[in-house]
């Protein structure tokens, strides 16, 4: 039988009865050894939160590091393209430098950039992934 | 300004701090083992359940934003964390697995009035989970049906079907026995 909001619930003597029975059932354990090994556990727990956060602060300096590393190869390469052509031009550098990336200037090796962008994207995604690793922590614990 | 005894300070809870935290476990340990109890969890089971319970309401203290009552966020962890240990281990632990901590039952107290009690307390544990939930939430705690509702996540009309329907299958489960 399905019952809907309003409807009250029986109140006869097996009522009673039950609920006598249930609120005379001792709790079974507990105490001073429960408590200790919930803090025992609540300590191991926050060691860890604390440990992941210090990695994910390290994984987002390193990504914010190979981001610098690659604006800084390309700026390098941008003034190395400028003085090598003889361009007074920041704009001309600054093409030099993208072309050096993508076209056959060969001013600086193609793979290399590209590993170092690889590298920034990897480095990203690593810190993408523990982030989302203590955000899915947050809502197991928030539920 | 110091809190009444069975009230928590919710802004040094947030912060973390031990003593309020083991407070907080001295306040609910006796609602989470009771439930575990009542789901026919073994006695390390529900040690372990009630470990879990607290390690996870630790974690998420500092993120517990009081929209519900810290109680109702605590039993809905509890009952979560309980559940999930009931469906990994289906089998259940009879009532009188672990030695009780209440003394022998005394003079004004007859052994027949204990075996009844006994064989209630198997009855429910042999219940459907959600359904001997509901009773230990109910009968036990002698919570209203809203706060049953609201650590189950369930509307009030389906506690009230589990209640129902548990009432009957105890009455089924307890035929032979004068209950009342």
């Amino acid at each position: 039988m399905k019952m809907n909001d309003s409807q009250p619930l029986p109140d006869d003597a097996f009522d009673s009865a039950l609920r006598k029975a249930m609120t005379q059932r001792p709790v079974e354990g507990g105490g001073n050894a429960l408590l200790q090994e919930i803090m025992n556990r609540v300590e191991l727990r926050r060691q860890r939160e604390a440990q992941l956060a210090r990695v994910g602060q390290w994984m987002k300096l390193a990504g914010v590091a190979a981001g610098l590393l690659v604006v800084a190869m390309i700026a390098a390469i941008a003034l190395f393209g400028g003085l090598h052509l003889g361009a007074d031009q920041a704009s001309l550098a600054t093409t030099v430098a993208a072309d050096a990336v993508t076209s056959d200037t060969r001013l600086f090796s193609t793979e290399a950039a590209l590993c170092l962008l690889a590298a920034a994207v990897v480095g990203v995604s690593v810190f993408r992934l523990f982030a989302e690793d203590s955000r899915c922590m947050q809502l197991g614990a928030e539920a | 300004m110091t809190q009444p005894a069975d009230k928590l300070n919710l802004d040094l809870l947030r912060t973390r701090d031990a003593d309020e935290f083991a407070r907080m476990v001295r306040l609910h340990e006796a609602f989470v083992l009771g439930l575990c109890q009542s789901l026919g969890l073994r006695a390390f089971d529900r040690d372990d359940v009630a470990a879990e319970t607290f390690a996870i309401a630790y974690s998420g203290l500092q993120h517990f934003r009081g929209e519900s009552d810290v109680r109702t966020w605590l039993y809905r962890i509890a009952y979560r964390t309980a559940m999930r240990m009931r469906r990994r281990y289906p089998q259940t632990a009879l009532a009188d697995d672990s030695p009780a901590t209440e003394p022998a039952p005394g003079p004004a107290e007859t052994v027949a009035e204990r075996e009844t009690q006994e064989a209630i307390w198997n009855a429910v544990t042999s219940l459907d989970p959600e359904q001997a939930a509901a009773v230990e939430m109910y009968y036990r705690r002698g919570m209203s049906i809203e706060e049953v509702a609201a650590i189950m996540e369930k509307p009030p009309g389906t506690v009230k079907t589990l209640l129902h329907r548990g009432r009957e299958r105890l009455k089924f489960l307890l035929r032979g026995l004068d209950v009342t």
